[in-house]
This record gives C-alpha cells, structure tokens and sequence, in this order.
C-alpha cells in the first residue's frame, strides 16, 4: 500500500492554528484581502477586530501569517509556505470526526 | 500518497447499541447528519445532509455487523475532488466499545478510479450495485 500522512503531532502550532473555524475562516479571507488590517478584516467577519488580532497572533506563532508596518498600520499577509494543503485537509476533518463522535456519545449515553 | 485522520472513542455502552447508532436513520441523524439515507449493503448508495448545509453522497463498501462499517462518500458540489473512505470500527471494551474513525484521502489519479471498483468487487454485492459504484468515482 502507498504511504499515508497521518495527522500531525496535535499539539503543534500549525495544527493548533487549524483546527479552529474561525481561524479558517479567517485565512480565507486574508487569502482573499492581502495587505488587509485587523480593521479590514473585522469588517468582513463575525468577530471584533480584538478577537482578530488574537487569532493573527496565533497564526503568525504557525509561521502562516506574516505582519508589515504600513505607517501607522499594520497591514497582514498569508504566508502558507509552512502550510500544505493536506495539513488543512487533515485539519478540518479531524475536527468534524472531534464532533461526531462526542455527538455519537452523547446520543448513547442518553440511551439512543 | 495518501492522507489520513484517524480517531477513536470510548463509550459507555454496548456495541450493539453502538453499532445501531452508526447504521439506522434514527441514529445517523443524532450525531452524523441532519438527514440521512443509507442503503445498508455493499454497493448501496448513500446520501447524507450534515449540520452545516453540506451534502454527502456515495456508496457503501462493507458491512460487518457489529464491527465494521466502510463507505466512501464526497460534496457533490465538488465534482472535482475525490471520494474519500470512511472506516468505521466497533471494539468490545470493558464497560463499554471502543470506536475507531479513519478518513483517508487517495491522490486524485488512477489509483482514486479503479480502488474503489476494486473493493467492490471483493463485496458480494450484486453486480449492478458495483456499476453504479464505479460510475460515481469516474
């Protein structure tokens, strides 16, 4: 059988960063608006521009977000050179399974 | 290359009851989807609405009560990616069953064609189911 990548060490930085919604959601839309501010951002999502920077923060920590001064500004940037494609894939789908399951247990333990 | 995730839990009860949570509707739409249809056999297709408005569709490849349940199954919407197989796993434990989850990814090549044609036709589902299983890959 051809070798298999399997789900990286779950206490790292990029997986940590990953496994959160918002956080995807957030990269998404960095990925669409590079150069943005956290102001920019926060326009454009359901959390306040505090909550944003939080987040930045932890995805500068990955290594998947990078920060330039822009005169009194700091504009954001989507550096996914640590990131590929199937740690997201990992990333993502491990947390639905996270979901269902404790759904699943959930429902038996209720007698279902 | 494939990829894979892989997780596993342990319940407080019997595997039975566990096992009828993974396979009857009533249980699907508790804690998989908010509408489920799933022909129980190998071949059969199978049709989900998960919680957050995304669709499955696929079919499945092996059923082994009370351990083992194994389909494959992707967003419509997206023509353009894969299948990827679900294996479901129920272990006896004390005081309860152990659940295993693995989703694995096959590359999008050839391998991604004929594998699941493959484990078809190890099934002994009828020959039609395993028609339309081939179909939906291609």
């Amino acid at each position: 059988m051809a070798a298999t990548r399997q789900s990286p060490d779950r206490s790292g930085p990029v997986f940590t960063a990953l496994a959160d919604a918002t956080r995807r959601e957030l990269m998404a839309t960095l990925a669409a608006r590079p150069g943005a501010t956290a102001t920019e951002l926060a326009a454009d999502l359901p959390i306040t521009r505090q909550a944003v920077l939080k987040h930045l923060s932890s995805l500068q920590a990955a290594g998947l977000v990078a920060s330039a001064r822009d005169g009194r500004s700091v504009r954001y940037l989507l550096t996914p050179a640590p990131l590929s494609e199937a740690v997201a894939w990992m990333a993502t789908v491990g947390s639905q399974w996270d979901e269902r399951l404790a759904a699943l247990g959930s429902y038996v333990r209720r007698g279902g | 290359m494939s990829d894979q995730v892989t997780r596993e839990r342990f319940l407080p009860a019997d595997r039975d009851d566990v096992w009828r949570a993974l396979t009857e509707r009533d249980g699907l739409e508790s804690w998989l989807a908010e509408e489920a249809e799933i022909e129980l056999e190998p071949g059969g297709e199978l049709r989900f609405r998960l919680g957050d408005g995304q669709e499955r569709a696929g079919f499945v490849e092996e059923v082994s009560a009370p351990e083992r349940l194994s389909f494959w199954w992707r967003d419509p919407a997206r023509r353009d990616e894969p299948l990827t197989r679900v294996e479901l796993t129920l272990t006896d434990a004390e005081g309860g069953t152990v659940v295993r989850v693995a989703e694995t990814r096959e590359p999008a090549t050839v391998e991604a064609v004929l594998l699941p044609a493959t484990r078809v036709e190890h099934s002994t589902g009828p020959e039609m189911r395993a028609s339309a299983g081939f179909a939906l890959v291609s």
